[in-house]
């Protein structure tokens, strides 16, 4: 697998006019002594809750990356944000792909520009993740897949030199209808849905 | 012939889970079902377990007495319990004895979470030192109220240091001491992987484990992130 990383001199530049802005911020996400640092993840979900700051925060946590190594920036996908309905019977498994609804596909077109814009800050490379149960996996790579040809089409992913690596995290389905991960339950109240 | 090869293949998977729902109003489908998978001998099968407290918003948490009452003799047939999940812990009220109901757990357990913990860091920190080969750690909701450091608890030293190597999960917790108690009771944390959400001590863990972590989870939504973020608004105003 190729990687590329490219650090342009405007986005080292505008890196270096972030930091300075966002002192308070990096009291409690500088990064810069995490030496090993090799991936930073986040939810699709957590994007679209923070709406416009979800950039600034990105950019600011990622320009204090100073580790040799290259980083990935992975979002990850969880069933319900793919528009999978695992949850809810009856689960046709031959419903097609491209039925993702508009809403769907503008979210995913947002997240997207956070990343450009969180690109000019340092180069990475940026990885999308199906957090999915394992019968689900095959549809939702394909889903991402096709909102990436289809972003690219509309100019959107065409701003990365590259093209986004897609993955998945495989899950087993829960047996029993109340059995779940320790630690995570909607049950869990108080917990935001953006990190469950 | 064949009914019995499918059981075989299937059985693992089927009981890999087990959620009991410690009920304060009657008896339940969770404690049923685990009955019911230890007279079939069905408990080395289970790989996870979460006592879960329901419903959610009663105050009761999981003391030996409601427990063992039900499940204490039961708990040893889990013998290849890879991760444990329990609700509510009062593990204060299992004090001294908290290694005669867990401590079978601790060839296996790699995984452990904990919400809402209740008990001094000491005595938390002990119940985590229960489990010698522990990877994965996940206290949610721990909050410094009513935290009560008893003065004996320094005394309390934990019986192993497990390797936590693994991921750290921390959602709304604000236990700052738990996390000092853990740097000096353990000889420092080596957590590869952090899943942070509204933790107050970020700076704390990420110096603790600068020298290993990998991979790190955040979240834009994040309030102390959006706290910060506010701050620098205001800034920019003034």
């Amino acid at each position: 697998m190729v990687r590329c990383f490219s650090k342009r001199e405007k986005g080292i530049n505008s890196s270096e006019e972030f930091v300075a802005n966002n002192r308070a911020l990096l009291r409690d996400f500088n990064l810069s002594r995490n030496k090993s640092l090799r991936t930073l993840e986040t939810t699709g979900k957590s994007i679209d809750d923070a709406k416009g700051t979800a950039s600034d925060f990105l950019m600011t946590v990622l320009s204090s990356v100073t580790s040799p190594v290259p980083v990935d920036v992975v979002i990850i996908y969880q069933d319900i944000h793919l528009e999978i309905p695992f949850i809810y019977p009856p689960y046709n498994p031959i419903m097609p792909i491209y039925c993702y609804s508009l809403q769907t596909f503008l979210l995913y077109q947002q997240r997207l520009e956070v990343s450009h814009k969180v690109y000019s800050t340092r180069g990475f490379r940026l990885v999308l993740c199906a957090d999915v149960c394992d019968r689900v996996v095959e549809r939702a790579i394909q889903g991402l897949e096709d909102f990436v040809k289809v972003g690219k089409m509309e100019g959107g992913s065409s701003h990365f030199p590259y093209k986004p690596l897609i993955i998945s995290e495989r899950r087993l389905l829960c047996t029993r209808k109340y059995d779940n991960l320790p630690g995570v339950s909607g049950h869990w109240y108080g917990v935001p849905p953006s990190v469950l | 012939m064949t009914c019995y090869s499918w059981y075989i293949a299937t059985a693992p998977h089927l009981h890999h889970s087990l959620t009991i729902d410690d009920n304060i109003h009657f008896s339940n489908m969770g404690y049923r079902s685990f009955q019911t998978s230890y007279r079939l001998g069905l408990l080395s099968l289970v790989k996870r377990l979460r006592i879960r407290r329901w419903p959610y918003w009663s105050k009761i948490g999981v003391t030996p007495g409601r427990l063992c009452r039900r499940t204490f003799h039961r708990l040893s047939a889990l013998t290849n319990l890879r991760e444990l999940g329990i609700d509510d812990l009062e593990v204060s009220r299992f004090m001294p004895r908290i290694q005669r109901c867990f401590g079978h757990f601790s060839p296996t357990l790699q995984f452990l979470a904990l919400r809402d913990p209740r008990g001094s860091c000491q005595q938390i920190l002990y119940f985590i030192g229960l489990f010698p080969n522990l990877q994965d750690l996940k206290p949610q909701s721990c909050s410094s109220e009513g935290e009560q450091e008893i003065t004996g608890d320094t005394t309390l030293i934990p019986l192993s240091t497990p390797p936590l190597r693994g991921w750290l999960t921390l959602t709304c917790f604000t236990r700052v001491t738990l996390i000092r108690d853990m740097i000096a009771l353990f000889g420092g944390l080596r957590f590869r992987r952090m899943d942070l959400f509204g933790v107050k001590c970020v700076r704390l863990l990420l110096d603790a484990c600068a020298e290993t972590l990998e991979t790190l989870r955040l979240y834009p939504t994040d309030s102390y992130g959006e706290v910060f973020l506010k701050e620098r608004e205001g800034d920019k105003l003034k």
